[in-house]
């Protein structure tokens, strides 16, 4: 085969060019400590670690979701804590005032500390965060749930119970309406077996009316009632404390999903060093080889030996 | 004697002409294109006579051109090919690299939005993070745009760049033309000057570069050149005139760039155009530069559909349903022509009068010095000296134009470039859910009522059965006959406003009832019916519902007792019109089946209104409870006029009615009672926005492909991929040349060692021929010095 000048110098230089466009890729990586610098370095990788990306931004959210919501629940668990024991007061209460050896005047004086303790229920109901907003008005939060109009206790707030989202298209309940925790609650009726719907304040009214009326009959049968109410509001503890572990639950999960996405991360994009300094010595010894051959060879010429 | 000098005098001379040429191909050896010269020598024929024939040394024919036209077609091809290759790579990188950067992402920002999203969930009447999701929707918005502006400068760029290419080869072409005139001059191929044809093939190769040529070689060696389709005719070079091409802009799609023939005269659209930087430039405009455009344009499209379509179902801080969150407003763009003037255009559209969605021109003339608007498709045009209306736009120009300078107003921007955001206030952010539901406080057991969903009643279009049977004039001489039957006479569409219907008997005999119900059975007008005629007349065929129950409670009742406290008037106050007379004040939101029933025939008139405007979404808002009085069967009552609207049978667990659907945790008995209410604002309401941050996750608006992130990120990679692809190809497509090349050269080229010793056995040749011409000197002046 023939081997023109032209010839020589565009393969010599085409090769060379090559030779250097990785080894300036190589530098790059080296310096960026990255594998890739753009998708089409490898495109499964960079789809990878942007979808990534993406779940790592979610799930910090929803870890923020939660810490949001949990003073909120640490207000409804103190609230209704002490709503437990203000009720179970109202029962001891209540029991000593059944006791037909109770005189009026000692039901009387039953009855005003009674009252005051349905005007603490009343204050723990109203109760309201850290941001203003009521803890027991479901979505009616700057409306105050409870007060009273004509001797009567009344619910403005909403019926809703609030939610929020915890993971990807999952929700959970962390409100708790006024009308659920202190509004009407099922009585069973020992002596006939039925259930009636009673309401709390109403109940606890009737329990001062009947004691203030020194109504031993209308006491015992508020008492049974009242106990319902006690019950009710324990229930509601368990309810709040279960949601506030299960808080607990969700956010160890996602910590502990984090710190896998990050160590995915890591893995995926990071460069492996070792491996990228060899190769660049590698490719720079290829380079230096036709670099030198090249200078060699340019020189030799029949015309150098023609004088 | 005379013959050996004239012998070695030959000699002198073809050596001469050989060392003439090895010099050439010496002094030319880095002259790009140069194929090598060799002189052909061949003997002179010899004299004499007999057997004794002596011959009479050399001659130089024929300086021979070395050089394979397969081999240069083969790199010209090859070349063309891998001009398209690097500069659809080189363009497709481009489009990466704007897309790579991390400040241009589209799944980051969409990311942020929703988080900002959930952060009015856990706080939703905080005014600072209702502001706080505006914000971060401005910059979805903003950020769309930029994309799309970055796109938009790569697309220009390519433009400009394939115009310049397409420049070079018009000068190309006029360059061949007259290389084609000099080689028109003789005959034969084999008879032209090297030098010429050595131009020739230059200008073919530098013209495949920019795109693939077709060449037609004549027999003199003139060249005709095809581009594009090679059956269409259409020559760039013609033997000695050149055509001229130019690149083509449609004013309806200006995206489409067209390679024509002859623009400034008779523009002719060139087909299969490919190859050459020409080919690849106008590959990449109408494959990845369209293909990622209309995928982006996609995204945001289902972005603003899917996050509006939540939007509208929500109550903001005023208590209303929601508008648009984001909007593609379709206003015109400007595109300016190659304007010599420097005016500017500025575009709005009224806002009382339909804007007609069409391309439209805006042309200065400097002779009258009008400004010309014309709608593109009707041809409409108006003229105005600075301020131009035509189909609902308002044109405003200002600045210096020149004769001749246009605008092209095009009617829809990419999705891309126009989306905007559309609410301007916090308060404005539809943040609540528009139904909530309760259990009543007198209910006797725990259960809770739960809402599943909810959405408007898909809109169906008004019944017209009305309509096409009875004409709006309540005069007896415009009625209809109707015969009775078991199947509704007719439909009133709800919303009709102040129906009023009028039957009498016709003909001897006759006796004809109206009969008017709900589709959920409720008779509001009429003759109660036998249990027969219950069945015969209420059943799904005649368009009740399937849980619907005759009902008689409000027949023919009137004022608060009646039907939704509706306005119903069941006698004719004119005493002298003794007809049926039913008659509804105002409108009812639901559709009334009106059958005619008994013997005979029956002659109807009826007068109505049109249909009330009424927004859809607000029969979400009506207050209803749920009564049951057994474990499944249960009432509709409307709460407010405490009407029975609807009886039904509870069915896997869920009641659906007006759009919503709700179901029970837990077991429902008589007695049990359950609202469902409409909201208006509620500080706390966040269910809304839970339902935009759902769309954070949701597959199924991208027909499951994958949700935001996951389809941009395909985009992304897809636009990757090609990249890697290309550069494949381009690096294949460099061997290919590299390999003609090569062989070309070795063909061709010039060898610098060959040639010196050529040199060295030239001049030998040179120096013997001489020598012998020297001796036959010699020779004769020994005859001369013989006396």
């Amino acid at each position: 085969m023939r081997v023109t000048q032209a010839g020589f110098y565009n393969s010599a230089t085409n090769q060379m060019q090559e030779q250097q466009a990785k080894v300036f890729e190589t530098q790059a990586q080296l310096s960026s400590g990255k594998k890739i610098d753009k998708p089409s370095d490898d495109p499964a990788l960079a789809a990878a670690l942007n979808i990534l990306n993406s779940q790592m931004t979610e799930n910090s959210r929803y870890m923020t979701n939660l810490d949001r919501v949990f003073s909120t629940m640490q207000m409804q668990e103190t609230a209704i804590n002490s709503a437990v024991s203000q009720l179970s007061r109202v029962k001891t209460l209540a029991i000593q005032g059944a006791n037909d050896s109770y005189s009026a005047s000692d039901r009387k004086s039953i009855a005003v500390e009674v009252k005051e303790l349905i005007a603490g229920l009343m204050d723990v109901a109203n109760i309201r965060g850290t941001d203003g907003a009521y803890v027991f008005s479901g979505f009616n939060q700057q409306q105050e749930p409870f007060s009273e109009v004509d001797d009567e206790v009344v619910y403005l707030g909403s019926h809703d119970y609030q939610k929020i989202l915890v993971d990807e298209g999952r929700f959970m309940e962390v409100g708790l309406p006024g009308s659920a925790v202190f509004g009407s609650v099922n009585h069973i009726d020992v002596e006939t077996g039925g259930t009636e719907a009673v309401d709390m304040f109403t109940t606890l009214n009737q329990m001062v009316t009947a004691l203030e009326d020194s109504e031993g009959d209308d006491i015992r049968s508020a008492l049974a009632k009242v106990d319902s109410l006690h019950e009710h509001m324990i229930t509601q503890e368990s309810t709040v404390g279960a949601r506030m572990s299960r808080v607990d639950g969700l956010k160890s999960t996602l910590e502990e999903r984090d710190f896998t996405f990050k160590k995915l991360q890591s893995e995926l994009e990071d460069l492996d060093y070792v491996a990228a300094a060899s190769r660049l010595k590698n490719q720079t010894l290829a380079l230096q080889a036709g670099q030198q051959s090249f200078a060699q060879l340019a020189n030799l010429s029949l015309f150098n030996y023609i004088r | 004697m005379a013959d050996l000098l004239y012998t070695g005098i030959s000699g002198v001379r073809t050596y001469q002409r050989t060392l003439a040429t090895v010099g050439n191909n010496i002094a030319n050896v880095d002259t790009e294109g140069y194929s090598r010269q060799r002189v052909e020598i061949v003997e002179n024929s010899s004299s004499g006579s007999g057997v004794l024939n002596i011959g009479n040394g050399a001659r130089a024919v024929k300086v021979m051109r070395i050089y394979d036209a397969f081999v240069t077609s083969s790199l010209r091809s090859n070349s063309s090919q891998l001009a398209q290759h690097e500069a659809i790579h080189k363009y497709v990188q481009q489009l990466e690299n704007t897309l790579a950067d991390k400040k241009l992402s589209l799944s980051a920002v969409i990311d942020s939005f929703y988080a900002s999203v959930q952060e009015v969930t856990v706080s939703p009447a905080s005014a600072l993070a209702r502001q706080s999701m505006l914000n971060t929707a401005e910059s979805v918005a903003s950020r769309f745009q930029a994309v799309g502006t970055q796109i938009k400068r790569i697309e220009q760029d390519s433009f400009s760049e394939a115009e310049a290419k397409i420049e070079e080869l018009n000068g190309l072409a006029k360059q061949m033309a007259t290389v084609n005139v000099s080689l028109s001059r003789v005959m034969d191929v084999g008879k032209q000057p090297n030098e010429l044809l050595d131009m020739r093939d230059k200008l073919l190769q530098d013209m495949s570069q920019l795109v693939s040529i077709f060449v037609e070689e004549q027999p003199s060696g003139v060249v005709n050149i095809h581009v594009g389709d090679v059956d269409a005719g259409e020559y760039l070079v013609n033997g000695k005139k050149s055509n001229t091409l130019g690149l083509q802009v449609d004013p309806v799609r200006p995206e489409d760039a067209m390679l024509v023939m002859s623009p400034n005269t008779q523009p002719s659209h060139i087909k299969n155009v490919s190859g050459g930087s020409i080919g690849g430039i106008l590959s990449f405009r109408q494959g990845a530069l369209q293909s990622l455009r209309d995928d982006l344009d996609h995204i945001a499209k289902v972005f603003v559909n899917e996050n509006n379509a939540v939007h509208e179902l929500g109550i903001d801080a005023h208590g209303k349903f929601g508008g648009d969150l984001f909007s593609l407003a379709n206003v015109f763009s400007v595109e300016a022509g190659l304007n010599k003037g420097n005016a500017s255009v500025h575009i709005s559209t009224l806002s009382d009068v339909v804007v007609d969605k069409l391309p439209m021109e805006l042309r200065y003339d400097g002779d009258s010095q009008q400004w010309v608007l014309t709608n593109l498709i009707s041809n409409a045009s108006v003229s105005g000296s600075n301020e131009l209306i035509l189909g609902g736009v308002k044109v405003k120009i200002s600045g210096q134009p020149e004769t001749g300078d246009i605008f092209s107003l095009v009617p829809n921007k990419r999705a891309i470039d126009a989306i905007s955001v559309a609410v301007q206030d916090q308060s404005a952010i539809a943040a609540g859910g528009a139904v909530s539901v309760a259990r009543s406080s007198t209910n006797t057991n725990e259960t809770r009522i739960v809402l599943n969903q909810y959405s408007p009643p898909a809109a169906t279009a008004a019944d017209t059965s009305m309509d096409d049977l009875l004409r709006n004039n309540k005069a007896q001489v415009a009625g209809t006959s109707i015969l009775p039957a078991s199947s509704p006479a007719f439909v009133i569409p709800a919303n009709t406003q102040n129906p009023r219907l009028y039957l009498d008997n016709e003909g001897v005999g006759a006796d004809v009832q109206l009969q008017v119900f709900t589709r959920a059975g409720r008779q509001i007008y009429g003759e109660a019916l036998t249990a027969s005629e219950q069945g015969q007349l209420v059943n799904t065929n005649n368009g009740f519902t399937a849980t619907a129950s005759y009902n008689s409670d409000y027949l023919n009742e009137t004022g608060e007792s009646a039907y939704m406290d509706g306005q119903f008037i069941v006698t004719n106050e004119d005493d002298d019109d003794t007809r049926q007379y039913f008659e509804l004040q105002g409108y009812l939101g639901e559709d009334l089946i009106v059958f005619v029933t008994g013997t005979g025939a029956g002659h109807m008139s009826a007068q109505w209104d049109d249909l009330a405007e009424v927004d859809p979404r607000d029969v979400l808002r009506q207050d209803i409870d749920i009564q049951f009085s057994s474990a499944t069967s249960y009432q509709l009552i409307d709460s407010t006029t405490g009407t029975s609207i609807a009886s039904g049978t509870l069915l896997n667990n869920s009641i659906s009615h007006n759009g919503w659907q709700v179901s029970f945790e837990g077991p429902v008995v008589d007695g049990n009672e359950f609202h469902v209410t409409g909201n208006t604002y509620m500080a706390g309401d966040n269910r809304n926005m839970l339902a935009m941050a759902s769309l954070q996750s949701d597959k199924s608006a991208f027909s499951g492909r994958g949700d935001f992130a996951e389809v941009y990120t395909d985009v992304i990679g897809v636009l990757g991929n090609r990249v890697v692809q290309t550069s494949i190809s381009v690096d294949a497509q460099r061997i290919m040349v590299e390999q003609a090349e090569d062989q070309r050269n070795q063909i061709s080229a010039v060898s610098l060692d060959e040639e010196a010793a050529d040199l060295l056995r030239f001049q030998q040749a040179y120096q013997a021929s001489a020598q012998v011409i020297s001796t036959a000197s010699k020779l004769f002046d020994t005859i001369l010095n013989v006396s």
